[in-house]
């Protein structure tokens, strides 16, 4: 007997669903609903990741320091299936939010940045000048706005290290049980009650206030605390076009942080003024410069050349102090001493801003070099005694360090050249 | 949308729904885990869309979500072992005759799966919903004439999926 597609078609049309199977759907419809409804204060905000990375900014600057966002986790579930947990990831996926941003930096006046993220992990930037930055850090683009003189300048950072996953601000993943925040209480905040968590590093401690009902939050505060060692220093300087020969007052601030090592001074930022998912208009985030725009196209090698970097910013420093080296390490973060030696061998009464960029680029090595020595101080291994070496000493040790897992030392010689030593130099 | 208004949308519209999804659902997938799998995709998918599901279209809307929701079951069982196995085709009984009427059931239930979502939804209607081609034809936005082809077309692919079916 031929039996026809048709006839078992009909056949599943007349089909009944058993009881077994209305009980089936009502569990699964039960188990959904709950999932939705759960406290998820407990669930999720058990394990909230910490963005290794922070903002600081100021009018006119370029940020190379890294961002600090929260991380938000939808922590696992008991559920039947995967679905579940795709479940959690869509309940939870914000797409926009728009925040302020307030500064205050130890010493010198607060200010507040108006920021959004759209869901491509793109972030706006508004100073209290009106100047935007927008940053595309997947992309390594970043693209600086001046209203006031129309002049756009676009950063092409090169070198920088591909992470795994792409960078998202937004991105909503599952919890890593490693780095915890804890739930600490309840707290009002302009009237209407919020979840407050805390997570505490060793350099900065968060708090979150988190609404409930959205489980998203709605101020962060982040305090950065100096590290108790003042001889590990954030390197931070600051050049001025004028210096080159220039005829306006554009600066350029370069600091480098990798939340690592502190910094010297306490720093709060605090996240306010939260909206989420708002509908953000996407063509506020492209980087093409705008129409009427004087456009300066640069290029900011981001690469971490370790510790060849360091020994660029020795060179640089003898070459400028007839073969002298710093008498201490952080000598390569004053600006006292270093600036006078940017502009002794940029500025020479030429293109000014062809000088100005190149002392920028200069300085940006020396800081970077700085920043492998601070690195290696917070790991306890560096030592130093350029003050006693002269350019040339093929034998004397300026500085040294032991690499992790390493039996021997990495030892920078007067004469610049790099060597393993079996024992901590004594010099 | 707020998430408390989200909720009771969802809820609103997962109590309408109910007893149609779990009747489409079982139809389509004939197999309980299946069923499970498919009514938490279906259940997701309501979540996601719940904005749209508050209108006139609500009912298109959860159809179309039902037999996405049955593809992407079908597709998770198939691509865990490649082809349906006896022990998932929901059976009990030892009796050959019914076991090989079930094994092609499956057969047709899969390829019902695997058909575009514009002649699943017509066929679903016809023969599982035992709709006229009126309601179809409202359904899928097209004429009675347009309805009819829907399903006409569906069959023709189920066949050449299936070729001839024999006992």
């Amino acid at each position: 007997m031929n039996r026809k597609i048709e006839e078992i078609l009909k056949e599943i049309g007349g089909e009944d669903v058993p009881a077994e199977v209305h009980k089936i759907a009502e569990e699964t419809s039960g188990k959904f609903s709950k999932t939705l409804m759960q406290s998820r204060k407990i669930v999720l905000w058990e394990n909230i990741l910490r963005s290794p990375i922070t903002k600081v900014a100021a009018a006119a600057v370029i940020i190379i320091a890294v961002l600090v966002g929260i991380y938000q986790f939808g922590g696992s579930i008991d559920g039947t299936s995967a679905v579940f947990a795709d479940v959690l990831e869509e309940i939870y996926n914000a797409r926009t939010v728009t925040y302020k941003e307030t500064f205050y930096p130890g010493t010198e006046r607060e200010f507040t940045t108006e920021d959004m993220i759209i869901e491509s992990g793109i972030v706006r930037s508004v100073m209290a000048d009106g100047g935007v930055t927008i940053f595309d850090f997947n992309g390594g683009r970043e693209l600086e706005l001046q209203p006031a003189s129309r002049k756009a300048i676009l950063t092409h950072r090169v070198g920088r290290k591909r992470g795994k996953r792409l960078f998202n601000y937004l991105t909503w993943v599952k919890s890593l049980h490693e780095k915890s925040g804890q739930y600490i209480g309840g707290e009002e905040i302009n009237g209407e009650m919020t979840d407050v968590f805390l997570v505490d590093e060793e350099f900065t401690k968060k708090t979150i206030w988190v609404d409930p009902e959205t489980n998203l939050p709605v101020r962060v505060r982040v305090l950065h605390l100096a590290n108790p060692d003042n001889a590990v220093l954030m390197p931070k300087m600051r050049l001025e076009f004028r210096d080159f020969g220039g005829d306006t007052d554009e600066s350029m601030t370069i600091s480098i942080s990798t939340g690592s090592g502190g910094i010297q001074e306490e720093m709060t930022t605090v996240m306010h003024d939260f909206v989420w998912d708002a509908d953000i208009d996407e063509t506020l985030f492209n980087l093409e410069p705008p129409e009427g725009y004087k456009v300066e196209e640069k290029q900011l090698d981001v690469t971490n050349r370790g510790e060849n970097g360091l020994i660029g910013a020795l060179s640089f420093w003898a070459e400028m102090s007839d073969g002298a080296f710093p008498l201490v390490i952080n000598d390569l973060g004053d600006p006292n001493k270093v600036r006078p030696l940017l502009n002794d061998k940029f500025d020479r009464d030429g293109d000014p801003r062809e000088e100005f960029n190149n002392a920028c680029d200069g300085m940006h090595e020396i800081l970077k070099g700085l920043m492998f020595a601070q690195e290696r101080k917070v790991d306890g291994s560096w030592g130093y005694a350029g003050d006693r070496v002269q350019l040339g000493d093929a034998d004397k040790p300026i500085c040294w360090w032991k690499p992790e897992g390493s039996e021997t030392w990495r030892v920078i010689y007067g004469d610049l050249s790099l060597g393993d030593s079996s024992e901590r130099p004594q010099p | 949308m707020k998430h408390s208004k989200r909720l009771a949308l969802f809820e609103k519209v997962k109590t309408e729904y109910a007893g149609f999804l779990a009747s489409v659902l079982w139809k389509l997938t004939g197999d309980k885990e299946l069923f499970a799998e498919a009514m938490q995709y279906s259940l997701l998918g309501i979540w996601q869309h719940v904005e749209k599901l508050n209108g006139r279209k609500a009912g298109s809307y959860i159809y179309r979500i039902a037999l996405t929701a049955n593809s992407k079951a079908w597709r998770d069982r198939i691509g865990r072992d490649g082809q349906i196995s006896e022990a998932h085709v929901g059976v009990d009984g030892a009796a050959q005759e019914k076991i090989v009427n079930a094994e092609l059931t499956a057969n047709v239930r899969r390829a019902i799966s695997q058909l575009s979502p514009k002649q699943a939804r017509a066929i679903v209607m016809r023969y599982l919903e035992q709709q006229g081609y009126e309601d179809i034809a409202r359904n899928l936005g097209c004429s009675e004439a347009g309805a009819r082809s829907n399903v006409s077309k569906a069959l023709a692919n189920l066949r050449a999926k299936l070729g001839n079916l024999t006992v």
